[in-house]
């Protein structure tokens, strides 16, 4: 736990000198009844002249946990291997399911990582342990989720959009956490794309806005100046972001209907039907990929993409299948985009589970149709497209079920490791956790996959 | 050292409880179990009615020549008197009987020659001889009614249905000693030996004290810290007009018979239990708790109940609500793993017993020893876990509900563990069971359930952690800090800012039997707790040695509460995002439960008190969420009320922020309501409410 922090240190971290500034310039002794507008102003030059200079992540989480063996790992050797065929990729050599044609043709420009090797199969776990790099531990350090992490290291002071935003998230396994780091850096989460951004919109004309939040300027100037309450500094900083945001040129990236239809299209091909949920999370999904390009394109460094429903302990074969058939234009689409918009180097896009599924049956007494597939941590696949990596790669082997990792595991601290690099952030660096401790970005062991980022 | 030797002490009288414990099963235990019907399911809406149920645990036993009592013996002393103790669920009642030569009868058990605590046995007494009884457990109906669906507080769930038990389970948990009323405690005076700890602490760093708060930033502190809510205006007020020069002790006293200081405290420790994973069992959980809270039972026994509980969670819904009818046992689901094979999760319940109840970080040494700790290693850890590795969940099915077994652990067999493939290192070593600061390994002398064992030496009262844990927590509650910090971390490299301090509020926790009211009213009678949260030139850097107050952020759930309070709507229903559970249904949260969650700050860690916490989503929720922004009812009250237009923002100011306006701020407010001519006077008092609660001093507790 993280209570009782050194209070100046906290306050450093949470606001940068410029926005410190901002503050002062922003709030306090503003007399004009449009105190708020002028930082606004000061905004938009920053960002003009700021460019984009980081790197970007997209994750799109596969949730409930993929099946390795029927995806990017086939295996026929069994009798509970997969029933689909294997396709050839882009790159000489490396095959994976009939139901990915259009990102086997992208394969160069990615690498499968055969050899996942983590420690938990429970979903809640796992997904904690893919986000961390680190297993949670009841009551001991809270670790910041990937990313959090990436805004606390990458996010730019003056930006004004959220740094961290997961789109499609429908269940409570909620991957926008902190951790250790500020509440600043929590993820906006956007569980449908239909309503964008909640209460974005004021609800009085932004001027009656703006006279408002210039007497709740005042009266926060005087608790802070009779008290010296830094919360009220906090609160003020918090507000100002808010109101910014409310006003932003950029909130046009969280707009789809601002994309042209055929665009969608690629995205997410097909009808689908707004009764079915099943339908609408993959055209969502689509739509999360889409939105995730637009927010990259005007510099949002972190985005989470959810596809529910991989956990297939039944009818593990056509969900499967189901899965990919949203998966695959998405994905593709994404990759080309980021490509067209020379965005491509300076994005990571991530596909992973929290683990992958058991190479033998579950639910057999359903016959052939039904059977299903368990969680399975012990090899499992992901895959790592863009980012300036070393594309048209495979790392590691599993043996001839999909059980066992035979050459290079990669564990959920090298994983963590490898993002990190790629993405320009010292893995190593060592954060201030709770209670006065230092805490590794990357649990101690941790080693990036070389193969990808490079000696 | 010291706290070894201490630790040393504290096992032999666990070792005494345990040996007097384990006597042949309780008559009285049988009888409890036969009382018939009590486990039926009322709906959900109807108030539980057996909470009244009188204890008479004799009434059963009037036969043509009965025993006075039949019960447990929890003290004797040959030739001389003998203490029986007859308990159900509803509470325990102790009998002392002098024992009178030819008059007092005693009857012991088959194949025993004599008197041992723990035994059951009957005794005929002397008839003017009568018997002293202190009833535990008695329970106020919380009024409250500013939580949705408050029912009135239930803390002693009725027993299981007839036949429940497994017939196997000889080995019943000893019998708890009852209690009888504390006398003798004054609170004054020990708040007064804290504030000399403190100023001459003060004296030393050579730190001015700044002055005594003024009746408004007393008045709302102390309502946010114990009733978890901002003041009415009229308490205010009334307050501010008051001549009472003992106001402020009246206040605490007032605030701490409201239903309001359960309900509060109970959903503090909702969080620190980490309910979060789970709210939808909040409810009846603060119900029980609050009950528990309300009614003064010592928090040694509530400690003991979350521990020890067995549980029926009942996963069918009443209504839009999941019920249960063992609250308490909530502590153990959050810490029971679901699925198959899966079941309580011997470590997590350590460390988080641990962490709660004794303050201290062994969860940290679950997968190696322990890098900042060096106090605890990786056997202590397991050698607690051992402690609950003879529990298992049984789910008899959806009906019946989940419930918490132990098998007895066999007489003179060492007790131990094995390191899980969880862990990092050692994965498959075997651990004794051992208790926190001990050598020897934990070895029953006789059949015997761990976990209460456990639960007994963690709540005992010798225990040196659990009385200093449970005032550190309670300190840092109302300061802001703890004595020690993290509040979860005693530990010997890890020292007490105030050391006397900490060691006097332990104290008034044994003499008092782990009175919680009575140690909160030690802590708001302090000169400490009533200074100003404005600091002085000379004291402005210090945030340790308590020269000022310090400000806090308050919890999402009394942000909400106070937002109803302030607006006058009775729920507040601020378009928030929906949120699915496993159950995938929405309608089982309540509004308070999403806005609650959608305000949280982070996941798997308590909140910083001392630190402001919201982000982008809160302040556009706060900003622009509808119903904050239509006229409220309390803006639509004073509007029709008459009153002037200064006088209604003198109003709000009362009603928000417990004070009055400066003269700077009525200007403001003045010149701000001047532009708005044209509005009507709904219409401003609905614009002056929402300046102040989007302020910052509305979201502090100063």
């Amino acid at each position: 736990m993280s209570s009782f922090r050194n209070p100046q240190s906290a306050i450093r971290n949470r606001f940068s000198r410029r926005e410190l500034l901002r503050l002062a310039a922003a709030g306090v002794g503003a007399a004009s009844a449009s105190g708020w507008l002028p930082v606004l102003a000061a905004h938009a030059a920053h960002g003009a002249e700021s460019g984009r200079r980081h790197k970007s992540c997209i994750v799109l989480y596969m949730s409930g946990g993929p099946s390795h063996i029927d995806t990017f790992d086939l295996k026929h050797d069994s009798e509970t291997g997969t029933e689909f065929q294997p396709i050839s990729t882009s790159v000489p050599g490396i095959q994976i399911s009939e139901h990915l044609p259009k990102l086997a043709r992208l394969m160069h420009h990615g690498a499968i990582i055969r050899s996942m090797n983590t420690v938990e199969s429970d979903h809640d776990r796992g997904r904690y342990l893919m986000h961390t790099g680190y297993r949670r531990s009841n009551g001991g350090v809270p670790y910041p989720s990937l990313g959090a992490l990436v805004s606390a290291e990458l996010g730019q002071p003056g930006f004004l959009l959220p740094n961290f935003v997961v789109c499609n998230l429908h269940d409570r396994l909620d991957p926008a956490f902190t951790g250790y780091l500020p509440p600043q850096h929590r993820g906006l989460i956007l569980p449908t794309l239909d309503s964008g951004i909640q209460d974005i919109q004021p609800a009085v004309e932004p001027q009656e806005l703006a006279d408002r939040l210039e007497l709740v300027t005042k009266l926060d100037d005087a608790f802070r100046g009779k008290y010296r309450a830094r919360q009220a500094v906090a609160h003020q900083a918090n507000y100002c972001r808010s109101f910014d945001l409310m006003r932003a040129e950029q909130l046009k990236a969280f707009d789809l209907s601002l994309e042209p239809a055929s665009s969608l299209a690629r995205y997410t091909p097909g009808t689908y039907d707004a009764r079915d949920s099943r339908s609408n999370g993959i055209r969502d999904f689509g739509r999360g990929c889409l939105l995730a390009r637009r927010l990259v394109e005007v510099g949002v460094p972190f985005v989470e993409v959810v596809l529910q429903s991989w956990d297939t302990h039944q009818d593990n074969f056509p969900r499967t299948r189901l899965n990919c058939e949203a998966l695959d234009p998405a994905m593709s689409a994404l990759v080309e985009d980021l490509k067209d918009r020379d965005l491509l180097d300076s994005t990571l896009i991530v596909w992973m589970g929290e683990f992958g599924r058991t190479p033998k049956f579950e639910n057999t007494a359903t016959g052939r149709g039904g059977v299903g597939r368990g969680h399975f941590g012990r090899a499992w696949s992901t895959v790592l497209m863009g980012g300036g990596i070393q594309g048209g790669q495979v790392i590691g082997r599993t043996d001839n079920i999909g059980g066992t990792v035979e050459d290079r595991p990669v564990s959920a601290p090298d994983f963590m490791a490898t993002i990190c690099q790629i993405l320009g952030i010292d893995w190593q660096k060592l954060n201030d956790g709770p209670g006065g401790r230092t805490v590794r970005i990357t649990d101690k062991g941790a080693q990036p996959i070389k193969e990808l980022v490079g000696a | 050292m010291a706290l070894h030797r201490s630790l040393t002490a504290a096992l032999a009288l666990a070792m005494a409880l345990l040996v007097a414990g384990n006597a042949s099963a309780q008559r009285g235990n049988e009888r409890q179990k036969a009382t018939p019907a009590e486990g039926a399911v009322p709906p959900a809406d109807a108030a539980p009615a057996r909470a009244a149920r009188p204890a008479n645990p004799q009434a059963a036993d009037q036969q043509r020549d009965p025993p006075t009592v039949t019960g447990t013996v929890v003290a004797y002393e040959a030739g001389k008197s003998i203490t029986i103790e007859t308990r159900n669920r509803n509470g325990a009642k102790k009998s002392e009987f002098a024992i009178v030569k030819e008059k007092t009868k005693i009857e012991l058990p088959p194949r025993q020659a004599e008197i041992k605590v723990g035994m059951t046995l009957s005794v005929w007494a002397d008839k003017e001889n009568p018997a002293t009884a202190a009833r535990i457990g008695a329970n106020s109906p919380g009024r409250g009614n500013r939580r949705p669906n408050n029912r009135p507080a239930n803390p002693n769930p009725s027993p299981r249905p007839a036949g429940d038990a497994p017939q196997a389970e000889a080995i019943k948990p000893p019998p708890r000693p009852a209690r009888q009323p504390v006398a003798g405690l004054d609170p004054l005076a020990v708040a007064q030996k804290i504030d000399r700890e403190i100023d001459a602490a003060l004296a030393v760093a050579k730190l001015p004290a700044s002055p005594r708060s003024d009746d408004a930033e007393f008045i709302r502190r102390v309502y946010l810290d114990i009733a978890g809510v901002i003041p009415p205006a009229e308490k205010v007020s009334a307050f501010f007009d008051s001549q009472d020069s003992d106001k402020r002790a009246r206040l605490i006293d007032e605030l701490l018979a409201s239903p309001d200081y359960g309900l509060h405290f109970a959903d503090l420790w909702c969080d620190r239990i980490n309910v979060k994973d789970l709210p939808i069992y909040r409810e009846p959980f603060v119900d029980w708790m609050a009950g528990s809270l309300n009614a003064g039972r010592g928090w040694d026994e509530i400690v003991l109940d979350l521990l020890t509980a067995e549980g029926r969670f009942n996963f069918i819904t009443r209504g839009k609500r999941l019920g249960t009818d063992d609250p308490q046992a909530l502590f153990l689901l959050l810490n029971t793993e679901e699925g198959q094979g899966k079941g309580p999760n011997p470590a997590w319940l350590a460390g988080e017993s641990g962490r709660l109840f004794l303050g201290v970080q062994i969860q940290c040494a679950e997968c190696h020893d322990h890098p900042f700790t060096p106090s605890w290693k990786q056997a202590d850890f397991w050698g607690l876990a051992a402690f609950f590795g003879r529990l298992r969940t049984e789910n008899p099915g959806q009906q019946q509900g989940l419930h918490w077994q132990e098998s007895p652990a066999p007489a003179s067999e060492p007790v131990s563990i094995a390191i899980p493939a969880t862990s990092l290192k050692n994965v498959g070593q075997t651990i004794p069971a051992r208790l926190l600061g001990l050598d020897e390994q934990y070895q029953p002398a006789s059949p015997e359930l761990l976990r209460h064992s456990l639960a007994r030496w963690i709540t005992a009262a010798d225990n040196p952690l659990f009385a200093k844990a449970t005032a550190n927590r309670t300190w840092a509650h109302f300061f802001g800090r703890g004595l020690v910090n993290p509040v979860d971390d005693l530990r010997q490299d890890n020292q007490p800012s105030h050391p006397a301090v900490l060691e006097l509020l332990a104290g008034e926790l044994r003499k008092s039997q782990f009175d919680l009211k009575h140690l909160i009213r030690c802590l708001c009678l302090t000169s400490a707790y009533q200074r100003t949260s404005q600091p002085l030139p000379e004291n402005e850097d210090d945030n340790t040695k308590y020269s000022h107050m310090a400000i806090k952020t308050i919890s999402p759930g009394v942000l909400y509460d106070s937002l109803k309070a302030a607006t006058g709507w009775p729920e507040m229903k601020v378009g928030l995002p929906e949120r699915r559970t496993k159950l995938t249904v929405i309608s089982l949260f309540t509004p308070r439960e999403v806005f609650v969650d959608f305000f949280r700050a982070a996941q798997g860690e308590e909140a910083d008190p001392l630190e402001y916490e919201q982000g982008i989503p809160q302040a556009l929720k706060l900003m622009n969420a509808a119903q904050l922004n239509r006229v409220a009812p309390v803006a639509q009250r004073l509007a029709e009320s008459g009153a002037g237009r200064d006088q209604i923002v003198e109003q709000l100011f009362v009603t928000t922020l417990a004070r009055r306006s400066s003269p700077a701020e009525a200007q403001t407010m003045a010149a701000f309501l001047d532009r708005r001519a044209g509005e009507s006077a709904q219409q401003q008092a609905s614009a002056v409410l929402w300046i102040l609660i989007n302020s910052a001093e509305f979201g502090s507790n100063h």
